[in-house]
């Protein structure tokens, strides 16, 4: 096999392959990317589902308190008894419109739990967070109101601002003592009045010590408040409660483990099968709704299943998918290899058989004509059918040694063997002789052959080509431009090259077909062609001999039929060495 | 150290005739499922001096008429399955919770909740008409992980509450070996969710297996959901405790007690022994979940009595006792007043002290004391512990002999045992049984 066609073969199979590797690989990282993202947002709409479930106790509880807390009196013994009989209520307490606590009533006699209860929250109610707006206390920039409907109150302890965690609650790590630290937050209810300013219903969350703690509470029409503390840890146990158990038939990878985290990121409850390492950095992580925006979901996964669901079954089809294509590819190679070098064998086989005959034909053709041509010459004038059958015969066997000629011609051409016989003589000579040799068959079609020579130097040149080509280009003009009825032959002679011109009236060549007429086995398709036989590698053949001969055979511009333009190198032979 | 009922009923309802006659009518009605008993101390104080005194509710339950009748059990079993369970602890409490569901009948629920790391709910609370799926489940519990205490009493109770009426007796079970790592573990956040808890009617028995729990929080635990504290010493012992409770929440016969004392003008309440209360002006509550069938609890409330005038009979406090009866499931309530009379003479105060109520309050006094010891041994005031134990054992021998009560000798005897456990290496073992003794002297369980 040829080196280029080695190269050849091997790009066409390396060539897509590398492609489709690249196109694979890309595609593989961008879908683990997408499958990532997608896996996220699946995890993290997961989450917010899952949150939503505590979002609802919250709601519920809110309702829960504020049906709870409709009481016609407002005497302590009420407000004790509902405190009491609730699971879901540590305290619960009043407030006047000022923002003074009337229980639990800091100066009555209290309870043990009421005691605690003021102790956790007394700076709520020193601040009047919760009193009508004109008469809460402003302390200077530490108190802000929104007005709107989600109005949210935030006030920062005065004595000192605490360092604000990513998910906006104090550090619990700071050094500031527990109980000095709190942060209020409310969201008021959809209850709200016209007036933005005082809600009449709100849940505020607040921040004090160990974690959050809820406070759920309504704004009576006489500008009290009443409300309660929900009991802290019933509120953590609820929300435990709400969230999944876990359940050890399911698959680990699948489920992972779901922890919720306090404001400070410490469990509160997880599920879920899987067991992540310790300091494991969940995979995706989502806070709650407010006003529980200070707890977390988070979503631990075996690195694993992070690689993406089916990544290893998308390396796996890219390099199966790579095979094969490298296979089918390879396997058609393999097939058009075999099938191109059987083909050339073959044609190679053709043309050697074609040369071999051509050149049997040759040897008794040559004498045929030799001798039919003696005849031709000797023969009686009188006899004039016998002339003329002659005559057919000298040209017929002319005719049939150019086709052998031009097959031989050919068959050197592949094998690079075409060579030049160079001979002395003159040109217009050949040509007159050539054009002699066609003058019967002119005439049987009424072509008017016309000559007019002008090199009549005698200069050096290989007669056997020129009589080739010329006999190629008469003989397409017998063929195909019968009709004009007229062929001019022009000779020019410059220094050392010779030109010359066979110009017919025939319909001519079309533009598109000017360059490809020279091409081996093309043939004009049209009715002019139909039905005329050919071998196509004529023009093909004469072009190939007129570069060797150091010119060129070219289609002219004419104004109507084909003009074939012959330059050939044709050193004068006062010049040249010997033949 | 378990002081014996049926004796101490008998002391009570021989001191009954001698009480005040507004007391006796209440006790007249037959289908009351309890008996209650108040009394003071001192029915006659020392005139013209400021002093104090104690009132003592007594409730006891009655005879059930069969044990067949029974309120059905609301019985929540959550199990710690964390690693240190491995072995001869889990095969143990296996076999304890699967002889407890044995035991139970198919009106009672039960629901076996598991925790480590996470929690699993085994058996979500389920009548028992087929027990045996149920035990399968049971055997085929493995260990492994830390301890999520919080979240599986949080989910223990999630199930009781699918069941939770008046006429079921709602008790959970907890076990675990280990400290609480997972959730909040702090006993001020178990100890709300007691008190949580008790509001609904579900009291918690803990029981702590081996020497690696967190006593103050499992105790902390029971004592505010009026359950029961154990210490468990050796996993064989599980089978035992387990049974003792299911008895008793079998044969509770009165639920969701709330005795209401309101003092006289005058009188100030100043604490209850023993027991939470809520004490406020002039009133004090205590609320108890359960009372069993023949077996008394005690309130005893600390009062102070202002000086008063020879010969004056000043009422000193009524007592209102509401509950749930569980036979007729209704709601009834006995209400006691209790007097006081005044005189000079030391003789007399003392032939009228109450022996029975003066038990009850040696009892909680000698808790509060053992109590005491232990804070001063935890801050490593280890003498001074020591001598309070011993002082204790002392008061409680004493008191048992003038009171004739072999249950002040038996605590007298703990308090001996504590005081020679107090060095380091037998302290934190010996801790645990302290805890337990306390909680148990506190709530009389």
């Amino acid at each position: 096999m040829k080196p280029r066609l080695v190269v050849v073969y091997v790009l066409l199979i390396v060539l897509p392959l590398a492609l489709l590797a690249a196109l694979g690989v890309r595609l593989v990282h961008f879908e683990r990317r997408e499958t990532q993202q997608r896996f996220r947002e699946l995890l993290l709409g997961r989450l917010k589902e899952i949150g939503r479930g505590i979002d609802d106790l919250v709601e519920r509880r809110k309702r829960e308190v504020l049906r709870l807390t409709e009481t016609e009196s407002f005497d302590p013994e009420t407000l004790r008894t509902i405190a009491r009989r609730n699971p879901i209520v540590s305290q619960v307490f009043l407030l006047d419109s000022e923002g003074n606590l009337l229980h639990p009533k800091p100066s009555s006699d209290l309870n043990a739990g009421e005691r605690a209860f003021l102790e956790r929250t007394h700076e709520i109610w020193e601040r009047r967070v919760l009193a009508a707006p004109d008469n809460r206390q402003t302390q200077q920039g530490a108190v802000s109101t929104q007005q709107s409907a989600e109005a949210m109150q935030r006030i920062a302890p005065s004595r000192t601002f605490l360092p604000q965690t990513a998910r906006g609650i104090p550090a619990a790590e700071s050094n500031v003592q527990t109980d000095e630290t709190f942060y209020l937050q409310t969201t008021a209810g959809p209850e709200d009045g016209e007036s933005a300013s005082a809600p009449s219903v709100g849940l505020s969350v607040w921040y004090w010590g160990r974690d959050i703690d809820l406070l759920v509470w309504r704004r009576l029409p006489n500008g009290h408040v009443i409300g309660a503390e929900l009991d802290h840890s019933r509120f953590l146990a609820d929300a435990i409660s709400v969230l999944p158990d876990t359940d050890p038939r399911t698959d680990a990878l699948g489920e992972g483990r779901i922890a919720l985290v306090d404001s400070i990121g410490s469990p509160i409850y997880e599920w879920g099968v899987y067991d992540p390492p310790k300091g494991d950095e969940p995979l995706v992580e989502r806070a709650l709704e407010p006003p529980l925006a200070a707890w977390a979901l988070q979503w631990h996964l075996p690195a694993e299943s992070l690689a993406g669901p089916g990544e290893k079954g998308l390396w796996f089809s890219l390099v199966a998918g790579l095979l094969a294509v490298g296979v089918a590819i390879a396997g058609l190679a393999v097939y058009f290899y075999r099938e191109n070098s059987r083909e050339m064998r073959e044609a190679a086989q053709r043309v050697s058989f074609v040369n071999q005959v051509s050149h049997e034909l040759k040897t008794p053709l040559t004498n045929i004509r030799m001798y039919a041509e003696l005849l031709h010459e000797n023969a009686d004038d009188e006899d004039e059918t016998a002339r003329q059958r002659l005559g057919v015969i000298v040209s017929e066997s002319q005719r049939l040694s150019r086709l052998i000629g031009n097959i031989l011609s050919f068959g050197r051409r592949q094998r690079n063997h075409l060579t030049l016989h160079l001979t002395e003589g003159t040109i217009d000579d050949t040509v007159r002789a050539v054009l002699d040799g066609f003058r019967p068959s002119f005439e049987t079609r009424g072509i008017e052959p016309s000559f007019h020579g002008g090199a009549p130097g005698r200069v050096r040149f290989d007669r056997d080509v020129l009589e080739q080509i010329l006999g190629n280009l008469f003989s397409n003009v017998e063929k195909y431009a019968a009709e004009g009825k007229s062929v001019r032959v022009e000779t020019r002679q410059r220094d050392a090259e010779t030109t010359i011109t066979v110009a017919d009236s025939g319909p001519g060549i079309p533009p598109r077909e000017r360059e490809r007429v020279f091409r081996p086995f093309h043939r004009i398709s049209n009715k002019i062609t139909d039905g005329v036989s050919g071998t196509g590698i004529g023009l093909t053949i004469s072009r190939d001999l007129a570069r060797l001969h150091g010119g060129d055979l070219t289609l002219a511009p004419s104004d109507r039929g084909a003009a074939f333009e012959l330059r050939l190198a044709t050193p004068p032979y006062a010049d040249g060495g010997t033949s | 150290m378990k002081r014996l009922p049926i004796t101490k009923l008998g002391v009570a309802m021989a001191v009954v005739p001698i009480l005040l006659a507004a007391a006796a009518e209440a006790r007249v009605r037959t289908d009351d499922a309890v008996r209650i008993d108040v009394a003071i101390d001192k029915p006659v104080l020392l005139a013209n001096e400021a002093q104090t005194a104690y009132v003592r509710v007594a409730i006891v339950g009655v005879p059930r008429p069969s044990a067949e009748e029974r309120a059905p059990v609301n019985m929540a079993i959550v199990i710690d399955k964390s690693g240190s369970m491995r072995g001869e602890k889990i095969e143990k409490a296996r076999d304890a919770a699967i002889q407890a569901v044995k035991r139970l009948g198919p009106d009672d629920i039960v629901s076996i909740v598991l925790y480590d790391t996470t929690v699993q709910v085994l058996v979500p609370a389920t009548k028992l008409t087929d027990k045996g799926p149920v035990i399968d489940a049971i055997r085929g519990i493995g260990v492994g992980g830390r301890t999520a205490l919080f979240a599986g009493v949080s989910k223990g109770a999630q199930e009781m509450r699918k069941f939770i009426d008046e006429e079921r007796i709602n008790r959970l079970l907890l076990l675990s070996d280990g400290l609480a790592n997972i959730g909040p573990s702090s006993p001020g956040d178990l100890e709300d969710l007691g008190t949580s808890l008790l509001k609904e009617g579900i009291s918690v028995v803990t029981i702590g297996l081996g020497l690696d729990y967190n006593e103050d929080l499992m105790s902390a635990l029971a004592y505010k959901s009026d359950g029961a504290h154990y210490f468990v010493e050796r996993p064989s012992e599980l089978a035992g405790v387990f049974d003792r409770e299911l008895g008793k929440a079998m044969s509770v016969v009165a639920g969701d007690i709330e005795a209401e004392f309101i003092c006289a003008p005058g009188v100030r309440p100043v604490r209850v022994l023993g027991r939470q209360a809520e004490i406020d002006g002039r009133r004090a509550r205590v609320f108890i979940n359960h009372i069993y069938s023949e077996r008394e609890k005690s309130i005893v409330l600390e009062v102070e009595i202002p000086p008063t005038d020879e010969s004056v009979t000043r009422p000193v406090a009524s007592v209102n006792v509401r509950y749930d009866n569980l036979a007729t499931r209704s709601r009834e309530s006995q209400e006691e007043r209790i007097e006081a009379n005044f005189t000079r003479s030391k003789e007399l105060i003392d032939k009228r002290t109450d022996a029975t109520v003066m038990v009850d309050v040696v009892q909680l006094i000698g808790a509060e004391r053992n109590i005491k010891a232990m804070e001063l041994r935890d801050k490593g005031q280890t003498e001074q512990a020591r001598k309070i134990l011993y002082d204790n054992n002392a008061y409680l021998l004493s008191n048992s002999a003038i009171l004739k009560a072999p249950e002040l000798e038996a605590q007298a005897v703990q308090n001996t045992i504590d005081a020679e456990s107090l060095d380091e290496g037998r302290y934190e073992s010996r801790r645990k049984a302290m805890q337990m003794n306390q909680t148990q002297w506190k709530l009389q369980e």
